[in-house]
This record gives structure tokens, sequence and C-alpha cells, in this order.
């Protein structure tokens, strides 16, 4: 990795606790300007507490925060909130129902005189397509209004990392995705450094530069999406990101064999458990000799699920006629297979 | 926000007017030729026309404070040393007494008020004075009471009102300073036996002022009530026509103590210990001792004056015929606590 | 108090008086608690779920004699029931019959007072009842409940915690009471606090006697705070549809509006009307009624700024002193009597202090903190709801937006809250206007109120001229009242 400049907010072993839980357990991550980090992990595994600690809100037990040169966070050492110029956009959002949405937005910048504020305000206002609704009271705007007013109160002080917690969790289908590109472009116009939070690794996958994979107070990796995806350093990570079939396989002499077909393994020869993408299977003509037990319609696909020697896998079939239950035959995708030694 | 800002606002004016007009009394209260400061448990309106005319013959300024005698004593005691407080008045010789036990009254040699008010109705020592008396007496049915039945407080508790007696409860200081007086003539057994009778010939439980019982007697729910003078004298020459009648038909009789006449109360007032403007007090007292004033207390209050030598005005003449018991006020003030627990002792409410 | 209650030296009140004193207060108490549930809730109930003549009106109009100083509705009564009244010295003759009962007796009291309280109840009750979620009720309407049913079986006990709090209240305000009883000639504790200090000068045995009624007032917060925990999950619901309202058939319309009507009758029209009537043959002195009026508009306004300026600054840290706020609002159960005993030991200590005692500020600033004592739970809990509407993550929003706590305080949690803000100053306001204990004694110079007046009248007993002062203060406490009704109407969420 080619590091152009130094990180916006540099997170190094932070740690948490509260009494009985460990919410963090030496988190280390930088937050570069420009760029999306997505933090992806199940509820309760301490994302809210990693964007508390960074927000200033929380002080950390151990381990330190830097932002724009500065340290923010130490034991024993927290920069309020109000001092760390970094935005936080909460999964409620908090909008302040006694103000307008143009009073909002311009809740944080005091400190600019009356013109420069107002056009900053609508500036941010048009960026994010509200300027017909500057003078609305936050309660009668819809869901991606509300969300979009949020984001622009966070960005108007020009925060060098703005923090988001679910952003789009409280939006469904069609709006979810048209919100999304309205705020994410509105985001990129604002080179800060970007932390989302979310549990949708689909929606982590799309929206992230980076990617940082949470557990239980721990970062079980980082990267690139598609290096994430592809290669998970651990099962609990693969798990993260999506579906997956786990099934034993055998390594012997540089191959491991599972029912559904071999890859090679870099491994010693013995048992291990090869973790298959449910995309990494497709029905086919000739190769691996499964029966398909079960199909329900998806939608998009069928979902088949095959057995064979009394494993079970599922898969997503693609394709314009419905598969038969029965014999069938299946090919694997090496490319979206992952071996992990027991 | 707006509305936050307007009450702030409204607050603030109000503040400022009312310091308007209280800001010239702040200034001067702690000294000062001037004024003098009074705390009085007295509060009749007639008794404004005799500051305004006390003031505009002097030039001293009165403050006041009007209150309850024993609220107005406790304030006195919290304020201590630095207590504004020049002149404690009070229309019950109880509170006084109360206020000399607690040591707030300082003595005061007047030769004026020494020759204007007769020497049984001021405190021996000279802590406080009365300038006005209230006899505390019967008003009865005239159809069905000879005025001889009702001529001694003894017969009052006699079996021959049993259940015919109306009377407020020991809550009264009056009653408390009535039965005072017949612990310091009778001795406490004998008074206990007339409370005990007095409690037996009740119509009714206690309840009400001494007005409520003058017209319970008219409503004919006893024959007899013991009330203070005024009370009678206020309703047979008030505004209110009802009143007016019940006195055409219930009458004042003046029962006697031992033969030596009505039992009588005072209004007085001493001087504090501590009276920051202690000459302007005593003047102050001297003056509601003055036959004007007297007269003038009189014609408003309907209590009787309290030298012999002023004549009641009217209405109060009519009924200022009588005989005043010439017990010391400061004996049966001391025996208020003694009357208290022996009305607790005989269930008189 | 405490201190002095346990130092020895005790007066010569009788333990059976004081058995007797505590019997009544109980008495007195349960009797007012009972009468004011009842009433409340019917009210309540009626207004708020069905329609008849006049509910419109009502719905507001019950709150109004929360406008009437207790003390005055026992003088109106008092006076117009008297035996020899002339209502009943009429009576009698023109009619041959006498009532049937007495006005200065405990049961008299009772009725009083609850003319005097039932809006407590009926506020609590109807803001619990249009907060209400319409699917309890449609559940007990599907389980075979008629509506009758439904109220006692479902909206009943949904609405528990609020009788709970609007009872407590009653009942702190007819232990507080110090006018109304003694002028009804009713034997409370409070006379006995009285008796024990002025005519024995016992400072000790008034505290030992009050020690029951603080006793007392714990018991009753304590009530009134757990019912206003149970509060919070009650409108946890988020499902929001208008409250079905039947229409009564005519002759229960009738009846509804009867009912209503004597609520309003007995307890504004009244007693506020035979006042009015008997001070019509005097006239008073306009000037000195003028000027206490400007005194106590002035006292209330200064009151209820203070007070919930010292609430909002108590709710805001009440996270870190949660013992703090709930001893503060002891006041308010506190009888006046004895809060008047109370507040002389720390005016005493600025008296002492400051050249000039009695001077005006210092007057002043000792009756505004006896109000903020007195009235602080009355404030402290429509403050609490209403900064409980600000979410932490509102404030939190302020902090990662450059505000500091002070700033967020200003700028998000007061101006959000400034709703209940101004409903808590104007249930200060109205309470300062009424007030008699602390203002009779703590007052500076050449300083009466409208209540002092009203008092210092009915003592010499001149009820016609206190009748006048006691008019005043309902007229200027009418319309913060006619303002706070209205606004729980609209507390409906959803129906902003």
């Amino acid at each position: 990795m080619t590091v152009a400049l130094p990180p916006s907010v540099d997170i190094r072993g932070v740690t948490r606790a509260y009494p009985g839980t460990l919410a963090l357990d030496s988190v280390s991550l930088a937050l570069r300007s420009g760029r999306i980090t997505c933090l992806l992990g199940p509820s309760g595994c301490g994302k809210s507490s990693l964007l508390r600690v960074v927000a200033g809100l929380e002080p950390v037990d151990s381990g330190e925060i830097e932002g724009g040169g500065r340290r923010l966070s130490a034991p024993g050492f927290t920069v309020p909130p109000e001092g760390r110029n970094i935005g936080l956009v909460f999964q409620d959002l908090a909008l302040f129902p006694h103000l307008t949405v143009a009073q909002n937005v311009a809740f944080g910048l005091d400190r600019l005189d009356r013109p420069a504020r107002r056009a900053r305000v609508s500036e941010l206002l048009a960026r994010f397509k509200l300027a017909h609704r500057a003078d609305a009271w936050p309660h009668t705007l819809s869901g991606g209004e509300q969300q979009r007013v949020a984001i622009a109160r966070a960005l108007a002080r020009e925060p060098a990392a703005l923090l988001l917690d679910e952003p789009f969790s409280g939006l469904d289908g069609d709006l979810k995705a048209e919100v999304r590109q309205v705020v994410l472009s509105g985001l990129r116009a604002a080179r800060a450094a970007i932390l989302i939070v979310t549990h949708d690794p689909e929606e982590a996958m799309l929206v992230a530069d980076d990617l940082a994979l949470m557990s239980a107070g721990r970062l079980l990796q980082s990267g690139s999406p598609r290096d994430c995806y592809l290669n998970p350093s651990s099962l609990a990570a693969a798990r993260l990101l999506g579906p997956a079939n786990l099934v034993t396989a055998r390594v012997e002499a540089g191959i491991a064999h599972s029912p559904f077909g071999a890859v090679t393994a870099d491994m010693p020869d013995g048992p291990a458990t090869m973790m298959i993408r449910p995309e990494g299977l497709r029905l086919a003509a000739q190769g691996a000799a499964v029966a398909v037990a079960d199909v329900h319609f998806g939608g998009a696909f069928h979902e088949v699920t095959v057995e064979a020697e009394g494993v079970t896998a599922i898969l997503r079939h693609t394709g314009p006629h419905v598969p038969a239950t029965g014999p069938a035959h299946l090919v694997m995708d090496p490319d979206r297979v992952r071996l992990f030694p027991h | 926000m707006k509305t936050i800002s307007i009450i702030a606002a409204c607050t603030g004016l109000f503040m400022l007017a009312a310091c308007g007009t209280g800001a010239s009394d702040g200034n001067d209260t702690a000294a000062g030729a001037g004024e003098v400061n009074l705390y009085t448990a007295r509060h009749y309106d007639s008794d404004q026309a005799l500051y305004d005319r006390f003031t505009a013959e002097t030039g001293i300024r009165i403050n006041l404070i009007e209150g309850r005698p024993d609220e107005l004593i406790a304030r006195i005691r919290s304020e201590g040393e630095r207590s504004p407080a020049d002149l404690f008045l009070a229309a019950d010789a109880g509170a006084l007494w109360r206020a000399q036990q607690a040591g707030l009254f300082q003595p005061v040699q007047s030769e004026a008020l020494n020759a204007a008010i007769p020497a049984n109705l001021r405190e021996p020592g000279g802590h406080w004075t009365g300038f006005m008396r209230r006899a505390r007496i019967v008003a009865y049915d005239s159809q069905r009471v000879q005025p001889e039945e009702v001529d001694s407080y003894e017969k009052l508790a006699s079996p021959r009102f049993r259940g015919k007696v109306c009377v407020r409860s020991s809550d009264s200081v009056y009653n408390l300073s009535l039965l005072g007086a017949l612990i310091e003539a009778w001795g406490e057994e004998r008074a206990e036996q007339w409370a005990r009778g007095i409690v037996a010939n009740m119509a009714r439980p206690p309840e009400g002022g001494d007005r409520d019982q003058i017209r319970a007697v008219a409503a004919g729910v006893c024959e007899v009530a013991i009330t203070n003078s005024y009370y009678y004298i206020r309703m047979a020459n008030g505004d209110d026509a009802g009143d007016r009648e019940i006195t055409q038909r219930v009458r004042l009789a003046f029962p006697s103590l031992d033969g030596q006449g009505a039992h009588v109360n005072i209004s007085g007032g001493g001087v504090l210990a501590r009276a920051p403007n202690r000459d302007n007090a005593v003047r102050l007292l001297e003056f509601f001792a003055s036959a004007d004033s007297q007269r003038h207390i009189s014609a408003n209050n309907n209590e009787f004056p309290a030298s012999p030598g002023v004549a009641a005005p009217e209405p109060v003449a009519a009924h200022a015929d009588f005989t005043a018991h010439p017990m010391s006020v400061a004996a049966f003030a001391a025996r208020q606590p003694q009357a208290q627990s022996i009305m607790s002792r005989v269930g008189w409410r | 108090m405490v201190w002095a209650a346990l130092s020895g030296e005790t007066a010569d009140i009788a333990a059976r008086d004081i058995a007797r004193y505590a019997a009544t207060s109980a008495v007195l108490a349960l009797l007012v608690g009972t009468i004011t549930a009842i009433l409340g809730s019917i009210a309540a109930w009626l207004v708020v779920m069905h329609r008849f003549p006049g509910r419109d009106l009502f719905a507001w109009a019950l709150a109004l004699p929360l406008a009437a100083p207790a003390f005055a509705l026992a003088y109106a009564y008092g006076d117009l029931f008297d035996v020899a009244g002339d209502l009943r010295m009429w009576m009698r003759p023109a009619l041959g019959f006498d009532l049937p009962f007495e006005m200065r007796t405990l049961s008299g009291a009772a009725f009083v007072l609850s003319c005097a309280f039932y809006p407590y109840v009926y506020l609590a009750m109807r803001a619990a009842f249009l907060n209400q979620s319409v699917t309890a009720l449609e559940a007990a309407r599907t389980l075979g409940c008629t509506q009758r049913r439904a109220f006692v079986r479902a909206a009943m006990p949904l609405a528990r915690p609020a009788l709970a709090a609007g009872v407590a209240l009653a009942v702190m305000e007819t232990l507080a009471d110090y006018g109304a009883v003694q002028f009804l000639a009713v034997q409370t504790l409070t006379t006995g606090v009285v008796r024990a200090w002025s005519v024995y000068a016992s400072t000790a045995s008034a505290a030992q006697l009050a020690l029951p009624l603080l006793g007392a007032a714990v018991l009753l917060m304590w009530i009134e705070r757990a019912a206003r925990r149970g509060r919070a999950y009650e409108s946890a619901g988020s499902k929001w549809r208008p409250l079905p309202v039947t229409p009564l058939p005519a002759a229960k319309a009738a009846l509804a509006c009867l009912f209503c009507f004597s609520l309003l009758f007995f307890g504004l029209l009244l007693p506020c009307g035979w006042l009015l009537w008997s001070s019509l043959a005097v006239s008073p002195d306009w000037i000195r009624l003028a000027d206490a009026a400007g005194h106590s508009v002035s006292l209330a306004l200064a009151g209820a700024v203070v007070t919930v300026a010292l609430a909002t600054a108590l709710a805001l840290g009440a996270a870190r002193l949660p013992l703090a706020a709930r001893l503060v609002s002891l006041g308010y159960a506190t009888p006046g009597a004895v809060m008047a005993i109370g507040l002389l030991a720390p005016a005493a200590i600025i008296w002492r202090m400051t050249p000039g005692a009695s001077g005006f500020a210092v007057g002043i600033g000792l009756l505004v903190y006896a109000y903020a004592a007195r009235l602080m739970a009355a404030a402290l809990e429509p403050v609490d709801a209403g900064l409980s509407k600000v979410t932490v993550r509102m404030a939190w929003a302020s902090r990662t937006l450059g505000r500091g706590p002070a700033a967020t305080a200003w700028k998000v949690q007061l101006p959000v809250a400034r709703g209940t803000l101004l409903t808590a100053g104007l249930v200060v306001f109205i309470d300062v206007l009424k007030e008699l204990p602390a203002t009779l004694i703590l007052r500076p110079f050449n300083f009466d109120t409208l209540a002092v007046i009203a008092s210092n009248y009915a003592l010499d007993e001149r009820l016609p001229q206190a009748g006048w002062p006691s008019l005043l203060i309902v007229f200027l406490a009418l319309p913060a009242v006619v303002w706070l009704s209205r606004k729980i109407a609209m507390s409906r969420p959803g129906t902003a």
C-alpha cells in the first residue's frame, strides 16, 4: 500500500472496556481523507463504541487516537467532541426538532459571519438536493431527506473525518439505492475521511473504498472489499461478508477434495474446512454428481439445495428454467473457494 | 425561545417596577431619624389612617409588616441582632407576654403612657402596654334568656345552659385569655371545673369565629355565645342588613367575674430590645395611646378606649357603660399555656 | 427541623389530642384522595372518550378550579352554608327544612378541598387517556368487554400511574393546606403544629408534630415518583390512531353534561359567584388591591422563572444527583405552617448576615427562594418530561458540531423543552399567586400580596372584604390555567 498522505484519523491499539465486556480490543485503523472506509460487523461487535470513542464521546482505556497531527485520545486524556473537528451522524439522525432544515445545517457554523454561513448552507443543501426544503421542519421530511439533512449538517463544518452510524439502515428498496447515490456523491465531494458503520455486507462492499471487518471487539481484517471477499483471513471474516457453504475436505498431496469438487491446497495432508461461496457452485451438464434436494424461487435466482455424500450446500441458480429435483451435476469455481486448516 | 425571552423580560420589568416602589424602603430601613419599623398583628384598614396621621404630624415614616402574632415573634427572633423591628403590636395580651418571655422587649418608662393608661393594662415592668380594650363577654337570645341569667361567667357553666352555649375553639387566643383570667381569679382546679361545664353546655363542637357564634344564637342553634365585644358592635352597626337584624334579637351582656367586672383583654404593643429607632417607637406607642387615636380606633374598630378619661364615640358608647375587672393583663396573659392544657384535658377542641 | 424535634423540651399537648389531630389529617387525606380520584377519573373519561353537548368546553374548563385558592373556596362555602347565613336563615322559614349538612366539619372540609383539588386528578387522567394506546381498548372490546367494562378493565389499570400521581398531588395539597382547614375549624396536625408553636412557644414540639407530616410527605413523593416511572413504558406503543369517541344518546349525554357542569359549578362558579355577590356590598380600596396584585404577579413571575431555572439545572444534573432531586421535592407536600417554621432557620442566617435585615432585596430574595423550595416538585415533573424529549444523541450531535456542554444545553436542550418549561412556569405561577404561609412570614416591609390581604380580612372575620382579593387571584390565575389545560389537549402524539 502506497501512503500518499498521512491518515486524517489514526486509531492505534485502542481498547475500551465496560464492566463485564471488552467493547474494543486493541483496534487499529487509519481513516484517509477522500476515502470511504466501511466498518462491517454484527450488531454488538463494538462498531458503535469505536464511533463514540473516535468522536470523543467516550474515553479510551488504552491506545491512542490521532487526528490532524494532534493527539485526540489517550488513556486519561480526551479532547472533547466539540474540539475534534470530527463529524458524527447518528443512526436515529438526532435532528434538532426545534430548528428548520437550514437552521439544522447551520447549527455548527456559528463561527462564520451571516453571509458566509448562508452561502455555506445553500451550497450544502444544493449538493444534497435539499434546496427546496430549506425552511421545512424535520418531522415533515421523508426518511431519505432527513438522512441527507443529518449528513449535510455534519459536513457543514468541513470536518477532517465524518463518522456515519448505519446511515442507510432505516431506508428500504429503491429509496435506499437512490439515497445512497446522492449521499455518496455528496460525501466524496467533501474530501473528508469517511467512516461508515454497517452490518449489511452488500452495502459495505458497494460503498467502501476500504473495508474493515470487526467481530467481538476485534478488527479481523481490513483491505479492499474485493480482497476481503475473496481472501478472507478467517472463517469469521468470510462469514461476515456473505453466505458461505462450509464443507469438510481432505487434503492429499496438495489437493483438497470435497464432494463438490477439488482445488489445489497449499497445506499439509489432513482434514480442512472448505468455504465455498454460493456463486462458486454452478449446475452444469457435467461435473460432480449431486442430487438437487430442494428448489426455492428467490426472484432473480433460484436457491438450490444440493446434496452429495451426505453433505449439503446451497447455490444460486440463474437462468430461464427451473432446476428439477433429482440427480444433477455441478462445477465449482476455484476462485470462490477458500481452505482453512482445522 | 421567543417565549422564554419574553418571560425573562417581563420578570425583569416587574422586578424593576417592584424595586422602584420598594427601593426607598430598602435604602433607609437600617437607621435614620425619619422612620419606625412596625411589626403588627393588628390588621384593620382603619389603622392605616392612623399611620398616615402619625407621619403627617411627626414626619416619621412607618414601615409596616402585618402578620399573625406568633409568626411575627418568630421572625423577630430569627432576625436576631440585626432585626429592624422597632415596635410590635398585638391584639391579645398573651402574644405580648410571649414576646416578653422571648426577651424581645425593652422596658419603657413614659410619662405619657403612665398618665394615659391604667396600671392594670400595662405590664408592670413597662415592657408592653395596652391602648385599647376588648371585653370577652356574652351575646344572648333576648327571647329565651333573661339578662340576670348571664350576669356572671360562672352561670355560663351551669346546667341552665346545657346544650345551649356557642363558643369558638381553643385555637382562639381570646378564649385562652378568658380562661387564664379565671385561673388567676379562682385557681386552676375551679377554672378546670368551669371549662368542663362549658364543654358540657356546648350546643355544637366549636366552629367558626366570634361573629359566627353570634349568628348561631340568632339562628337558634344556641341561646348564649361567648364573644368579643367589638364583633357584636360591628354587626349591630355594619353594612349587612341581616347582621343588623340579628342584633335586634341577640343582645350583649357583660358577665362579671367575682362581682368585680367583665374580663377585658387589650390591644397593645411593646418596644423591641434592639429597636434601631427606639425613640420613634416610643413616640408611636404614645401616639396610639393618645386620646385622639383611641377615639379613632374605637370609632372604626369598635374596641373600647383604654384610658378612663377618653369617652368612647358612637356606636361604641352605647355599650361602653360596664365595669371592667381590675385584674392585671400581665397576670392572665401568663396563664395562657395553663389554659390551653386545661382545655385539652376537658376536651374543649 | 428534625434536629429541633429531637432536642428535648416538649409542650404539654395531650397525647390524645395529637392522636385526634393525626386521625383527622389521615381521614381528611383519605376522603379527599378518594373523592378526587373518582370525580377526576370519571370526568376525564367522559370528556376524552365520549361526545356530548358542551364536551369541548368542559374539556378545558374542568381544570379551571385550579385558579381558585382553597382558602377562597373555604371562605365562600363556610359563609354560604353557615347555619346562621342568609341562605339557611331564609330556607328554614320559607321552605320549612334545613340543609342536612355542615360546612365547618370534617366532611365539609373534605368537600371543599375535593372541589379545589380534583383538577389535579382530572388533568393527569385526561393526559393519560389522551395518550393511551387504542389497541389495548380494542383488544378489550374484541374480548367481549362493553365500552364501560373496557374502561374498568383496560383503561383504568393502564392509567393507574397517572391516577397515583394525580391523587398524590391532591393529597399533598391537602396536607399542605393552611388557610382552608383552619377557616373550616377542622383541627388537623397543622393545627397542632401551630398551637404548640404559638401558645406554648415550643419549636421542639411543633417540630415533633411536623415529623409525621414530613413522613407522609416522603411517602407521597415516593408514590408519585414510582408512578411516574411506570409511565415510561406506557407510551412505548408507536402506533397512534384517533381515539374512538362514542356519541352519547340524549339521556346519557344530559347526565354527562350535568356531571361535568356540577364539577365546574361547585369548584368555581358557585363559590366565586357567592364571593362576588357578597363582595359587591363593600367597595374595596382599589389602590391597595392593585398594588397587592402587582406584588402578587411580580412575585409569581419571579418565582416561576427562578423555580423553573433551578428545576432545569436540577433535571440536567439529575443523573449525577438523583437524591438531591428527590429531596428538594419534599417542600411540595410540607404543610404550610411547618414550611413557615422551617423557612425561618435559613432565613435567620441570611437576616443575620446582611446589613439592613428585612431590607427589600433580601426579603424578595428569601421569598423567591421559599417558593422555589416549596414548589420545586411541581416544576420538576414537567421540566423532567420536557428534557427527556431531547435524546442523548441530540446532545451528542450538538457536541460533535462544535458546541460545548453549556452551549448544548442552551441551544438544544432548553429550546426543545421550551413548551414544557413554560408549563412548569405556569404551574409555579398559579401556585405562587395562591401561596400564603411563606409570603406571610418572609415578606419585606410594606409589601402585601392578594393572598395576604385576603387572609388578614378573613382572620378579622370580614369576609365580604376578603372576597375581592380572592377573586382577583382567580382572575389573574385563570388565563394561565386555561392555557395549561388547552395544551394537554394537544399532547396526543400525531395530533400536533
